[in-house]
């Protein structure tokens, strides 16, 4: 495992957790709250990783983690592979624990072979790799629903003999906690199992990048307003059955605090080798989420309908619309295990997370903030707005940097002559083609024709925005796999250097480059 | 084996300018030699965090060295350009002595602190720097992708200090057929070994480079941690 020392100036690591799913919901909160601890770590990405580490960057932006700086002072390392593919071989990175957030929450089988195909066959997967590379200490995110129908108290412990699952999903977090319960038993590593329950968005301001289980739920209702439209009074008389007691409780959990208590757990080997139940200690009611819910969309006329069956054959139109849109999550309504929570008591005192409470004024913001994103489908518009600076690339290329060039005291004075070729893979279109002489650009070409050039480099449209920020250094670039350079390698790394110079000089955003699209002309080619 | 006593302090030592690096030592150890990481090329964007360097640092420490790793001082804006320059077109920079200089004081430091038995370890023009530094107090010198092509090494070949070379069949910096000939004018004693499938930069085989070099240091260190008494 990994293990720290303190002294005067603070706690040391020694090696790393390897984290699985880091650019998941749960797996990049649980990355940002292991870096905030100062714990090393390193991302097992899949192919392309620049593309990856690019994503992984954005994912990390808001919870206050720079990659960057990370990857500067080596917290943050990253490794290419795939947990149904090709795993990483030796990485040199000194791996001591693993924790395998990865998975996917696929209720019912798909053609693809999920949920299965990741949650248990992907965990067999690293668990071999584990065995492999010698690593003893792993650390399981499951579900506390792989308790299947279970309605009694679920002990934090791991079961021998499979509870009967609602769906392929249970079944499936089950049987990756028995295999990890078998690699503990054949080579002696230790496990740790974490349990968390419904997870939901951040407490603080509702973000979440999945909308699953709960969110599945509030969405049906915006569907259901929809179907209303804004003036019409039936809204105001739903007459919507739900087929559930209002006292019953859906374990909602902010993911937060499950990546709180969790990366507790892992940098403190004295919680090592327990089940922790990482479940709400009080969660909402029905009747308050019905609350919050009727609040929002501004609804009112639901009644709950506990231990009466509805006849699907007299749903009022209302209802139609509600119970097609929930039918992947209806049958948790009415399913309410209770969680042991010894464990997770014990590891919550000594890590200081704090489990808020889930009102009706906190389940509107996390309805608010899945709205403000519509509900994790903002692909189009982000897409546009991608589309809208890749046209500030050329801007860059074609416009400002032959302008700094000319004012560049590196450039004067380095004088290089050379030609590079820049691509940057994500963005559509040819490559960008510069030559220098004497330090003075005398052509910018976007051509997808060969051309005679001294080194290629090749980016993602991210990272070449950082590089011309001046904000990821050559080294980083080159060694943490968010660039290549091919040809003349050693020209190329020197020229790294002098362009990294350069854009120290004259740091370029895209704001940049929208204010100056009026004040210089536009030279396509030189 | 797991070292859960391993410590890293930061220190910052006076030279020409002010500069900073990394300790690196098994607390509840005794040190039983001191080794001196010299970093790759600021040009070339080597600074004490490089993977290899930093790999090093931790493995050798493990095994019961002190470890110095730390960055040249900054080079003032008034000189970068002009130094950058020279650097593109010659490989070299009028700078490169005051590197070499912060090497020697980095050196001085580690002797003064701890008295221990030396190892100089550069890594591309980290070599060229330990070359320099070369003396009679070293009692072992490990070259890592050495510049062969680009700078003096002249020390090396003459010293009667054991001497491993590290390097790579697909290197820009250090061509294997002209490290090979210049090692075999190297004098004894002498080992070398050619990582298959590397370049320069050596991602992902920083691990067999920090065993190619304790497995030299062993014989030379008999007290290092996992050596058979």
């Amino acid at each position: 495992m990994i293990c720290r020392s303190a002294d005067q100036d603070g706690v040391k690591w020694r090696g790393r957790v390897l984290v699985t799913g880091a650019t998941g919901f749960i797996g990049h909160y649980l990355l940002a709250e292991l870096l905030k601890r100062g714990v090393p770590c390193a991302a097992l990405l899949r192919p392309p990783l620049s593309t990856n580490v690019a994503r992984l960057a954005s994912l990390l932006r808001p919870l206050g983690i720079s990659i960057q700086e990370e990857t500067t002072r080596w917290r943050l390392a990253f490794l290419e592979g795939e947990l149904n593919g090709a795993m990483p071989g030796e990485s040199g990175l000194d791996i001591r624990s693993i924790l395998h957030a990865a998975g996917v929450t696929t209720f019912e089988p798909m053609p693809n072979g999920e949920p299965k195909r990741t949650n248990v066959n992907g965990t067999a997967g690293l668990l071999a790799w584990a065995e492999a590379h010698e690593v003893t200490d792993f650390h399981l995110v499951s579900s506390a629903y792989r308790c299947g129908e279970t309605n009694g108290p679920v002990l934090e412990k791991i079961d021998r003999d499979p509870p009967a699952f609602l769906n392929a999903y249970e079944e499936s977090k089950w049987e990756s906690e028995r295999l990890a319960c078998a690699w503990a038993e054949r080579t002696g590593g230790r496990l740790t199992v974490y349990r968390p329950s419904i997870v939901v968005g951040d407490q603080r301001d509702g973000r979440t990048t999945s909308f699953s289980g709960f969110y599945v739920l509030a969405r049906a209702n915006e569907v259901l307003s929809r179907w209303y439209g804004e003036s019409d009074a039936g809204r105001f008389a739903t007459g919507l059955r739900i087929s559930c007691s209002p006292e019953g409780r859906q374990d909602l959990v902010p993911v937060d605090y499950v990546a709180t208590m969790i990366a507790h757990a892992v940098a403190d080997p004295a919680f090592h080798g327990s089940v922790y139940h990482i479940t709400h200690p009080k969660p909402p009611r029905n009747a308050t989420i019905r609350r919050a819910i009727d609040e929002h969309f501004g609804f009112a006329g639901s009644s709950f309908i506990a231990d009466q069956p509805i006849d699907e054959t007299e749903l009022s139109g209302a209802e139609r619309v509600f119970y097609e849109s929930t039918r992947v999550v209806r049958r948790y309504l009415s399913h309410h295990p209770v969680f042991d929570r010894t464990h997770a008591e014990t590891l919550e005192a000594a890590s200081g997370a704090r489990c808020g409470s889930l009102d009706v004024s906190s389940l509107r913001r996390l309805i608010g903030y899945a709205q403000s994103v519509q509900w994790g489908r903002c692909r189009a518009p982000r897409e546009r707005v991608e589309d809208d600076r890749d046209i500030l690339i050329d801007r860059y290329f074609a416009d400002y940097l032959p302008r700094h060039v000319v004012r560049s005291r590196v450039a004067q004075l380095t004088a290089m002559t050379t030609t590079m070729r820049f691509v940057i893979s994500d963005v559509p279109g040819a490559p960008w083609v510069c030559g220098f002489d004497c330090g003075k650009l005398v052509r910018v070409r976007r051509t997808a024709e060969p051309d005679t050039v001294d080194f290629t480099y090749t980016t993602t449209r991210k990272v070449f925005w950082q590089a011309i920020a001046g904000e990821v250094s050559p080294q980083d670039v080159f060694l943490q796999d968010m660039a290549t350079v091919t040809g003349d390698v050693e020209a190329g790394i020197k020229m790294a250097v002098i362009l990294h110079r350069f854009n120290h000089e004259f740091p370029c955003t895209p704001e940049d480059l929208r204010v100056t699209q009026e004040a210089a002309p536009c030279c396509a080619s030189r | 084996m797991l070292c859960q006593s391993l410590t890293r302090e930061r220190v910052t030592i006076e030279g020409r300018e002010r500069f900073t690096g990394e300790l690196a030592y098994d607390e509840q150890a005794v040190p039983v030699a001191s080794a001196l990481l010299l970093c790759p090329h600021p040009f070339m964007g080597g600074t004490m965090e490089n993977n290899v360097i930093r790999h090093l640092a931790v493995v050798l420490a493990e095994a019961g060295l002190v470890t110095l790793r730390f960055d040249y001082a900054a080079i003032s804006d008034t000189d970068l350009a002009a130094n950058m320059a020279s650097f593109w077109q010659t490989g070299h920079a009028p700078h490169d002595a005051a590197l070499i200089e912060d090497a020697r004081h980095a050196e001085a430091w580690l002797k003064q602190q701890f008295g221990l038995p030396e190892v100089l370890m550069g890594y591309s023009f980290g070599a060229h720097v330990a070359a320099s530094l070369l003396d009679k107090s070293s009692v072992a010198v490990v070259t890592i992708a050495p510049t062969v092509v680009h700078h003096d090494l002249t020390p090396l070949c003459t010293a009667r200090t054991p001497k491993l070379v590290i390097y790579s069949n697909n290197d820009f910096a250090t061509p294997q057929l002209a490290t090979d000939t210049w090692y075999a004018g190297l004098a004894e004693p002498k080992r070398k070994r050619c990582l298959i499938g590397g370049d320069h930069f050596y991602k992902r085989q920083e691990t067999d480079v920090a065993e190619a070099v304790t497995s030299f240091l062993r014989p030379l260190l008999p007290g290092m941690k996992g050596n058979v008494a």
